[in-house]
């Protein structure tokens, strides 16, 4: 009988005769290959080259892991895994996608979580809910995928890349108009009429087909009757984000964005804004889903938890975020 | 074949300005980079360069920050012309400008530079003066590469992405070039559309570059 | 300085070309040059010397290709170059022929349109006629429609020859116009080149190391070494009477 060690491998998995072999530190019996006996010199051979094989495995995927698969403007905020090979389950790591208008409310929770659990290591990429769906449907390696619309979240747990317990809303957004604060258009007092003015040539917003912040502001404008005038005006961002650093830059005038971002430590101050009334718009349900290939589904589940629990939601609610109606 | 024609005319059209406006501005520079001379000619050398390894995000930022509405080339813009210059057409084709600065510089400056100083002397000698000897001697024995390096400028500039999506605010029938809409539909996951317009540049990519190697080969292009 | 009594004597008549300037170089010695030509009535002077010793940057500073680091040079009344002023022709303005030394043809153009190329300020009949005339004389009939890379040795450098005369300029310069071609072309184009000078009247300055030359084409001669002119004057008296053993392994042996 022949054995083969099989290190640990993060791989599809090394397939010989067409069985594939299971991963984990194992050592597996072969049946006797119908060719003749290997010389020693031959045997070695073979097992460098399935032990190089296995690597290569490995490599490949840690590069999958370790190069960016944000949006554009997406924010890696913490070291990329470096060690080679799969842990065995539980390995203290979690990777969240994160709708970009979460950026800094996440922020604080993550420094809030990491104080209860020391050994995690909690890593948060920024993009466009849109975006990081398309990615997600393609199985991206993420853990956690906190959305800035439930509808992705559902819409993954229906093709089967949710974990089993499913979607769950966590927070209600609101969207504001904003500029910044040496700006002459004074948002604060005229409000939406603001739009219609000649001076303002460009608002931004963010993209309607990818970001459901973006959707609402059209929603908003249509319903306050004044899309048609304006829209030639409306230049749009790669997410929410984008948007609001498009007028944060001072190359557009005006920007329907999210009010966390607003209510963020970078914009806070800089700014003004004038909070769209919420009939206007559906209301943006933000919902997250853990996914079905966790490396560490315990700790997902864990930090779900933190985040909608007391702590949790009162963090949201400093960003300006409501609790989501129940029965969503 | 339903493709998103609109995008289509404004990439071609963005993709000719550039390569008209690298034409008329980037040969003289060409030319007096490509002088024997002083030595402090290489920091503009660097500077031409810098857009091959600066990337186009970086580009398109400083692009923004520079001519907005509330920055002195912004406002003077503005009083020139009435409009701005981020999330327009002017905008994206002076972000294309710049960023295909080198494609076109580069090449210019060999294909002058490997023209026999010799050959540009004796045509002085001759009474002829320096614009006439570019017109006469010069060019006509640099022009292959100069073609070559406005081909390069154009389709690098039909698939320009980056910088244009800083600076265009991805605006259907204004800014919203093919490249932005590609990259759009897939996010939105609208693949069909993606690979319709994608399908396009392919082919179009491979039409211009045969075009230009059959152009070639016939002598046409003596 | 030239102290040539015969040619002192026609000082008074005859236009010169004056010409007393330095080149400098920032890795090694620098250039001198003074002489004083005649220039009007046809003569050919020869500038010789081993090379590297500087013909060539005194050609073309003579040409205002190279300027001077410092110093003056007048055709008759006019002004060329004068550090002083400071003035500084560009070559265009000078009017000088200059033939280089590996001909520097047009390769896009063909034999008729290299040596058309300085007529531009001519009509086409004229311009026709004229590179009939260079091509007539320096036997180049049948090779009009040629490309510089058709031909011979021989014959792009009657073509660049024709081409630098065609514009007729006020003073001719070649530059060792003869050391690019095999011994018994160069034979053979040494009397042609006499015969086709003379018929020009052009006064000319010929470039080179060659003594053979120097006794078949020139009635003056300038002899150069290590940047410096160390003797000059009609051929004969210089040939006759050289004035140091440098100036007569020059004219002697190479």
């Amino acid at each position: 009988m022949n054995m083969l060690v099989v290190p640990p491998s993060a791989g599809p998995g090394l397939k010989i005769k067409g069985e594939t072999i299971a991963t984990g530190c194992t050592i597996i019996s072969l049946p006797h290959p119908p060719w003749p006996p290997l010389t020693k010199g031959g045997r070695m051979l073979l097992f460098c080259i399935a032990i190089s094989l296995a690597g290569c495995g490995d490599r490949a995927d840690n590069a999958k892991q370790q190069a960016p698969v944000s949006a554009t403007d997406g924010v890696t905020q913490t070291i990329p895994e470096k060690n080679p090979g799969k842990k065995p389950q539980g390995n203290g790591e979690l990777r969240i996608a994160a709708a970009s208008d979460l950026k800094f409310a996440l922020d604080d929770i993550v420094a809030a979580f990491n104080r209860l659990h020391a050994n995690a290591q909690v890593t948060v990429t920024i993009g466009s809910s849109g975006s990081f769906f398309a990615q997600l449907s393609n199985k991206a390696p993420f853990d956690l995928f906190l959305a800035a619309d439930v509808d992705y979240a559902r819409r993954l747990v229906e093709q089967g890349h949710g974990a089993p317990s499913g979607a769950f809303p966590y927070a209600r957004g609101h969207i504001v108009l904003w500029s910044r604060k040496d700006s002459p258009h004074d948002v604060e007092r005229a409000g939406v009429s603001m739009l219609s003015e000649k001076e303002v040539k460009s608002i931004a917003v963010a993209n309607p087909k990818t970001a459901p912040y973006g959707r609402a502001a059209i929603e908003a404008l249509k319903s306050l009757g004044v899309y048609e005038a304006i829209q030639s005006k409306l230049v749009y961002g790669d997410s929410v984000a984008h948007a609001a650093q498009m007028v944060e830059s001072g190359a557009a005038d005006l920007g329907l964005i999210a009010l966390s971002l607003a209510l963020s430590p970078t914009l806070r101050e800089r700014g003004k804004y004038w909070q769209v009334p919420a009939d206007a718009y559906r209301p943006i349900i933000q919902g997250g889903v853990i996914l079905a290939w966790a490396e560490d589904a315990a700790l997902a589940e864990e930090f779900r938890d933190f985040l909608l629990s007391g702590q949790g939601t009162s963090i949201l609610k400093e960003f300006g975020f409501d609790t989501p109606s129940t029965g969503e | 074949m339903h493709l998103d024609w609109t995008a289509v005319r404004l990439t071609l059209a963005v993709a000719t300005c550039t390569t008209a406006i690298l034409f008329a501005a980037g040969l003289p520079l060409a030319a007096w980079l490509a002088r024997p001379g002083r030595g402090w000619r290489f920091l503009i050398e660097v500077v031409v360069a810098m857009p091959l390894v600066l990337p186009p995000t970086v580009l398109g930022f400083y692009i923004l920050w520079a001519t907005g509405p509330r920055t002195f080339v912004g406002r003077w813009y503005q009083a020139l012309f009435d409009s701005r210059i981020p999330f327009t057409f002017p905008g994206v084709v002076l972000a294309s400008v710049l960023y295909n600065l080198p494609f076109a510089v580069r090449p210019f400056t060999a294909a002058l530079g490997a023209v026999d100083r010799r050959l540009i002397e004796a045509s002085w000698c001759l009474g002829v003066s320096r614009p006439a000897t570019f017109r006469r001697v010069t060019f006509p024995l640099a022009w292959k590469g100069i073609l070559a390096g406005l081909v390069l400028v154009f389709a690098h500039a039909v698939g320009e992405f980056g910088v244009v999506l800083m600076v265009g605010g991805n605006i259907p029938g204004v800014t919203r070039t093919l490249s932005v809409a590609i990259y759009e539909d897939v996010q939105a996951l609208d693949y069909a559309s993606a690979a319709r317009s994608s399908l396009f540049l392919l082919t179009f990519a491979f039409g211009i570059m045969s075009l230009v190697h059959a152009l070639q080969r016939n002598g046409r292009l003596p | 300085m030239i102290s040539d009594p015969g040619l002192e004597r026609a000082a008074a008549t005859t236009p010169f070309l004056e010409a007393r300037f330095e080149r400098k170089f920032p890795d090694g010695p620098s250039i001198q040059a003074a002489l004083r030509l005649p220039v009007g009535s046809f003569s050919v002077t020869a500038l010789i010397g081993p090379s590297g010793c500087g013909k060539t940057t005194v050609l073309r500073c003579l040409t205002g290709l190279d300027a001077p680091s410092g110093g003056r040079v007048t055709w008759e009344a006019e002004v060329w170059f004068d550090e002083a002023c400071p003035t500084n022709f560009s070559p265009q303005q000078r009017g000088i022929g200059f033939l280089f030394q590996e001909y520097a043809l047009f390769p896009h153009l063909t034999v008729s349109d290299n040596i058309a190329y300085g007529l531009s300020r001519s009509t086409a009949v004229e311009t026709g006629r004229r590179v009939g005339e260079m091509i007539a004389m320096l036997q180049l009939a049948g090779l009009e429609a040629r490309y510089p890379h058709e031909l011979s040795g021989g014959q792009q450098q009657r073509v660049a020859l024709a081409r630098t005369v065609a514009p007729r300029p006020r003073l001719l310069l070649l530059d060792e116009p003869l050391s690019a071609l095999d011994t018994p072309t160069r034979v053979e184009l040494r009397r042609e080149l006499r015969h086709v000078l003379t018929a020009w009247g052009i006064p000319t300055i010929i470039v080179t190391h060659d003594p053979e030359e120097v006794r078949t084409l020139a009635d003056q001669v300038i002899v150069m070494c290590d940047g410096r002119i160390v003797q000059q004057g009609p051929v004969d008296e210089v040939f006759g009477n050289p004035r140091d053993p440098q100036v007569a392994r020059i004219i002697g042996s190479e």
